[in-house]
């Protein structure tokens, strides 16, 4: 085999690192010491396309303007659920300015029969219908007023618990009889248990399925704890809306996407209208953020590709708020149950956890993950149940399922400690396995000062100060689809090209810094050309994928451009390229310490242009956990909240969050700075704000704006403190990993716990608002 | 659990699934085979999470019978 063996710091610097040896691919670069003996890596590195966006120079997609480019605006549904009879678009049609209508009418293939009626059934109160484009938004918002849709109503249902019922309407019309269970991935089981709307149950995921003997479990413990935690339906709101232009030209079809996968854009397309994918070009420069809601082309994207094809005219359509908030995407909600046994010296007996959840439309509203893996516990059984309702389908959103099992689960954890009669940071020390969130709990307690903590409800005067602790885990991903082309040019320029989008995490500057750190150069010396899908295939930004998919390839191929680049100044000096280096922007010799040579002059030894090399994510050192990029690890965290509960107004204030994170080789600390303080934010609003209000009797959701759909202001943003906890594991060449999903998973059970330390009663379900306070200290009925 | 995949699949080429983890596309040899639990899955054909024929769409739903299915080596809608 072509390897070799190297030795690799491993594990946490002031803790236990050590050294272990690897076997890897020969022609992968040397391993990188720990950052601190780095120039660039782990550095708080300024954003390199920080002046573009405070300037506004940054172009998203909204801001892409074409000439003889269209204005399009989506019809939708104003029923929740709907045969639709006709649609009269003569009215819309001789608008001035309109240039064309598309409808979504049910594809026949050739030859069928079928019962389906000419347009889809309506499902929910804003399902995409159709669109118009015209010369203006305006224009093509009057043309949408004047189609005339008429609909044969049926019966809807939209709570969560009206649909579990058995005379429920029923959202999908065939019955649910089997669900074929493998959890999430691979082998299949059998549930069987799904009925009416419920589908269902799932069991297990990748982690495995039911572990040992729930009932004997509970049997051996001394202390058990049993509630129901209910988390609401939460939506994306990215400041930038969900949106394209699509340019169809001739030779093929040109589509700014603001997206979070330009490469599953392009395929999709490419799918749809039976194009090459060659012939489909998915761009996406800025990107105003998505959270897990922006895998996809939507309907806005085939819709804007099919009016652009019937006028020949480019076409912009991005969506508004309200479309963003009812037809987007989710976070699903759930009513969770949960029980925990424990002996009474606290070792875990037993974890039995049932949930049922709503993603609308679609499914995908497990959270069982997290009770199955945090705290290891030799019983363990979960149920998982999606309930379809006739309202808009859920979206992956940060750490799916996590977020809402953690809630919970951290909780019941903190419940449980109490009973035992043991601190609640001190009781995860006794039955949590994993190291980093021991360093991290530690590091994070001497931070936040967790010995101020007292007795729940013992503070004095009507405003109660209260502190908590929340955990997560998140498993290490591994998008093994994931390339980069580094190039050097005879004019001293370095380019980094790959489809894989900046979805504004600062994915441009990591690349930036792994490339200037393996050239000796500074960073400001590198082009980023992403997000381009002519360039080699990246990874979707999901699942706190990106970095360690991403930055491997683009130190590898680096590795092999700067070898190609030394090969020539070897020649010219009449030595071993081995000998050669780059440092500081010069190229010298190992033996011959006089000898040095600019980069730039370097590059003008080419006889070519440009040396392009072009790298792939390999493996993971040492293999992985699951063959398709599960990688062994996980991403650790530990979040303490500090509140102040206003006993008279019900009124609570986060008044600090100390957020202590690991992501193995952190890159740059500012960026993972910033998407942590954008996590805890995330997970500031879940608790206490955001909230989807919907009209039982109407279908509509009822807080579709930017108004009464809460999100923190600034003096509701509380003082963030972050701790990056550096673990290395020598999976890779870079050895790094994402912070994404991660950051916004612990926040709000640490907040439920810092109120719960405030005033002494339990709040089990969020939002937790004023009315929830003053109804759990009896001040209201 | 074993994790091997099946071959031959005939899930409907244009089902799209993503779980926390990963994303899907449908065919006879997904590189990641997603199930229903805890996935979200949408029709690119129909352009949303019910299919042409108004089901429901996830990867164990979406399969040769199905009168909208569409397998792998279908060239047109």
């Amino acid at each position: 085999m072509d390897t070799r063996k190297e030795k690799f710091p491993h594990g946490i610097p002031g803790h236990n690192l050590t050294e272990i040896e690897r076997e890897i691919p020969i022609e992968e670069p040397p391993v990188w010491p720990v950052n601190d003996e780095l120039k660039v890596i782990g550095k708080r590195v300024t954003r390199i396309d920080a002046l573009e966006k405070v300037t506004g120079k940054a172009k998203y997609t909204s801001d892409i303007k074409l000439p003889g480019m269209l204005y399009a605006k989506m019809l939708r549904s104003n029923v929740p659920h709907a045969v639709i009879t006709s649609i009269d678009i003569s009215k819309a049609e001789s608008l001035p300015g309109v240039h064309a209508i598309h409808l979504i009418e049910n594809v026949r293939k050739e030859g069928e029969e079928n019962n389906n009626g000419k347009y889809p059934m309506v499902k929910y109160a804003g399902q995409p219908l159709g669109g118009v484009a015209a010369e203006s938004l305006e224009i093509a918002k009057d043309a949408i007023s004047l189609i005339k849709v008429n609909y044969e109503e049926k019966p809807f249902v939209i709570d969560i618990e009206a649909a579990m019922e058995l005379n429920a309407p029923i959202v999908f019309d065939e019955p649910i009889t089997q669900q074929e269970d493998g959890g999430d991935v691979g082998e299949t089981h059998d549930g069987s248990k799904g009925e009416g709307n419920v589908r269902g149950p799932s069991t297990s995921s990748f982690f495995g399925g039911p572990r040992g003997d729930l009932e004997e479990g509970f049997k051996e413990a001394d202390v058990i704890v049993e509630r129901t935690y209910r988390t609401q339906v939460h939506t994306h709101m990215p400041l930038e809306t969900h949106g394209v232009v699509v340019d169809w030209n001739p030779d093929h079809m040109m589509v700014y996407a603001s997206t979070q996968n330009t490469n599953a854009v392009r395929n999709e397309m490419a799918s749809i209208f039976n194009l090459p994918k060659s012939k489909v070009r998915v761009f996406c420069d800025f990107m105003g953020g998505g959270f897990g809601a922006k895998h996809s082309a939507g309907s806005f994207g085939p819709m804007a590709a099919n009016l652009a094809k019937k006028t020949g005219r480019p076409v912009w359509l991005m969506l508004d708020r309200q479309e963003e908030h009812i037809a987007e995407g989710n976070r699903p909600n759930s009513i969770q149950s949960l029980k925990i046994g424990a002996r009474k010296d606290g070792t875990l007996t037993a974890i039995q956890q049932r949930s049922h959840g709503t993603a609308g439309v679609n499914l995908g509203a497990g959270v069982g993950r997290i009770a199955q893996i945090l705290y290891p516990c030799p019983n363990f059984a979960t149920e998982q149940y999606d309930v379809l309702t006739n309202a808009g389908p859920g979206a992956a959103w940060r750490a799916p399922g996590n977020v809402q099992g953690a809630f919970g689960l951290e909780q019941a954890i903190d419940e449980l400690a109490e009973k035992l009669e043991i601190d609640p940071l001190k009781y995860r020390d006794l039955i949590d396995k994993s190291e980093v969130r021991k360093v991290e709990r530690q590091r994070g307690a001497k931070l936040f000062d967790w010995s101020r903590r007292q007795a729940a409800g013992s503070g004095k005067g009507v405003v109660k100060k209260g502190l908590g602790v929340g955990q997560s885990t998140w498993p290490r991903f591994v998008t093994l689809d994931s390339s980069v082309e580094v190039k050097i040019h005879n004019d001293g320029g370095v380019e980094i090209r790959s489809s894989v989008q900046d979805i504004g995490t600062g994915t441009k500057t990591i690349l930036a810094q792994v490339v200037a750190e393996e050239l000796g150069l500074p960073v400001a010396a590198i082009t980023v050309n992403i997000g381009d899908t002519f360039f080699p295939v990246g990874p979707g930004s999901g699942g706190s994928v990106v970095t360690g998919s991403i930055t491997p390839p683009a130190r590898n191929a680096t590795y092999e451009a700067k070898k190609a680049l030394l090969k020539l100044v070897a020649k010219k000096w009449e030595t071993d390229s081995s000998e050669l280096f780059i440092e500081d922007g010069q190229v010298g010799s190992k033996k011959d310490a006089g000898l040095k040579m600019p980069f730039k002059e370097a590059t003008k030894l080419m006889r070519t242009s440009q040396i392009s090399k072009i790298a792939s994510r390999s493996n993971d050192y040492g293999g992985f956990q699951q063959p398709w990029g599960l990688a062994y690890g996980d991403l650790g965290s530990v979040q303490f909240a500090e509140v102040s509960v206003n006993t008279d107004t019900g009124f609570v204030r986060v008044d600090k969050i100390v957020a202590a994170h690991s992501c193995g080789r952190p890159l740059n600390l500012g960026q993972l700075e910033s998407q942590i303080n954008g996590g805890v934010i995330q997970g500031v609003s879940y608790a206490l704000y955001e909230n989807r209000v919907m009209d039982n009797g109407t279908g509509h959701m009822m807080n579709a704006n930017v108004d009464q759909y809460k999100v923190p202001f600034s003096m509701e943003i509380p003082e963030i403190e972050t701790l990056i906890v550096e673990e290395y594991g020598a999976r890779s060449s870079t050895d790094a990993y994402g912070i994404g999903e991660p950051a916004n998973i612990a926040t709000a059970a640490a907040i439920a716990n810092a109120v719960y330390n405030a005033i002494g009663v339990r709040i089990y379900e969020i939002p937790i608002t004023p009315s929830s306070i003053l109804k759990a200290l009896n001040k209201v009925s | 659990m074993d994790n091997s995949k099946p071959g031959n699949l005939s899930i409907c080429k244009f089902l799209r699934a993503r779980n926390p983890y990963g994303m899907m596309e449908g065919g006879e040899d997904p590189w990641l085979l997603l199930d229903d639990a805890n996935t979200i899955s949408w029709c690119i054909n129909s352009a949303g999470a019910m299919g042409p024929d108004n089901g429901l769409v996830s990867p164990m739903e979406c399969k040769k019978g199905r009168s909208c299915f569409v397998s792998q080596q279908a060239d047109t809608i």
